[in-house]
């Protein structure tokens, strides 16, 4: 679609603008958290920077037993293999990158920090997928970390040989 | 509609968000003309084959109409006909049984013609197909459309059975006499029939509206008779 304003703004000279989602995620956190120790939820728009929320999920620790995601981006549901509201942790396939990235939430709660992680496998189809994640602490009740957001993303190159 | 893969080409399903060979995520454009496309194919359910359904039963209907296709034209010619041309090769002998009944119930009710009577007349007559055919007209049908008729008057009292018709005798001027029938239709008038050609001739020259006639009883009146040209007196009123 015709859009002036943007082909003007794309004339002007312009800041570098991050393109890695998770350090887009990571500096989002930073400035919502402004030195404080808890960033409270209602206040952390997680869904604002990434297009369509489609690499990003939402746990909620609130039952520290049986975590669970309040929200599941539809790459990540579509790759897990998840359908439906109410998807429990345990229920994830343990070799989807939800799985795996998610379940680094107990780092998160000990650290009280947010936590970046990498992964990378090779698809059968012979494609290599290099895959990064940040994990970044919530609080709804304000007294402890009670939920845990996250972005997964990826790249895949063909692997050599 | 499904997804292919802008990196390794391989299809996926219209839910499909990335490629499971090679991780590429589709964008998000692409993902919903993809979902559009597969909800309005959804939307229809069982009416997609709505079209298919249509197809079959138009070709089924008109099967069937082309089996149950009326004959040629020429089956609808009301007239009852004997043939005198041998039958097209393509159609079966024709069979004249309701003509011939038609025919006999049209000689039992019309007057019997006074002249051409008892004689087939040919004629041509062009058929639907082009083709001209002989066909033999009913006599009946012949006299008709040259019949001249004559009814008594309506005020004649007859002693004659209904329908039956009784044998009378007009005397005429001349001395000539000729024998006729009257038949009697209830409801209508009374026909006055030749029974010879003799008869009809002098009917014809001594005609003068009233005439002398010898009934079976032996009694001789004058009877008004009126001339008329008639082709179906048996049809309608009788008036015609």
């Amino acid at each position: 679609m015709f859009n002036p304003g943007r082909i003007f703004s794309s004339l002007l000279p312009r800041k570098k603008q991050e393109r890695r989602l998770h350090i887009r995620a990571l500096l989002h956190w930073q400035a919502a958290a402004g030195g404080r120790d808890l960033v409270p939820l209602e206040g952390f728009d997680w869904l604002a920077f990434e297009d369509r929320s489609s690499h990003v999920f939402l746990l909620d620790l609130t039952d520290e037993a049986e975590p669970a995601f309040a929200y599941v981006g539809p790459v990540l549901r579509d790759e897990a293999d998840v359908s439906g509201d109410d998807i429990r942790l345990d229920q994830v396939p343990p070799d989807s990158l939800l799985a795996r990235f998610a379940g680094q939430f107990p780092q998160v709660v000990a650290s009280g920090a947010p936590i970046t992680a990498d992964y990378e496998f090779v698809t059968p189809a012979g494609y290599r997928v290099l895959c990064r994640g940040v994990l970044v602490p919530l609080s709804k009740s304000g007294s402890r970390i009670d939920h845990v957001c996250g972005w997964i993303s990826w790249k895949s190159e063909k692997a050599a040989g | 509609m499904n997804l292919v893969c802008s990196n390794c080409g391989k299809r996926e399903g219209p839910t499909a968000t990335y490629c499971r060979d090679c991780y590429t995520v589709f964008p998000f454009e692409a993902r919903a003309a993809a979902q559009r496309g597969r909800e309005r194919r959804d939307s229809l359910g069982a009416w997609k084959w709505l079209p298919v359904l249509a197809l079959v039963a138009g070709g089924v209907i008109f099967t069937r109409l082309d089996f149950e296709a009326p004959p040629p034209p020429e089956e609808e010619m009301p007239e009852p006909v004997a043939t005198q041309s041998a039958p097209a090769k393509h159609r079966p002998p024709r069979t004249f049984g309701d003509a011939d009944q038609a025919w006999s119930t049209l000689k039992e009710h019309a007057p019997t013609p006074g002249a051409g009577g008892g004689r087939a007349r040919q004629a041509r007559v062009r058929g639907a197909g082009k083709q001209a055919e002989k066909f033999a007209i009913a006599p009946s049908i012949a006299a008709a459309s040259q019949y001249v008729g004559w009814v008594l008057g309506s005020d004649t009292e007859l002693a004659c059975p209904s329908v039956r018709p009784c044998p009378a005798t007009i005397s005429f001027g001349s001395g000539d006499q000729g024998s006729y029938a009257v038949e009697r239709w209830e409801g209508t008038s009374n026909n006055v029939v030749p029974a010879d050609a003799r008869a009809s001739r002098l009917l014809n020259r001594n005609f003068s509206g009233t005439m002398k006639m010898k009934l079976p009883e032996g009694r001789v009146r004058s009877v008004e008779i009126e001339k008329r040209a008639s082709r179906w007196s048996f049809s309608g009123s009788g008036d015609s």
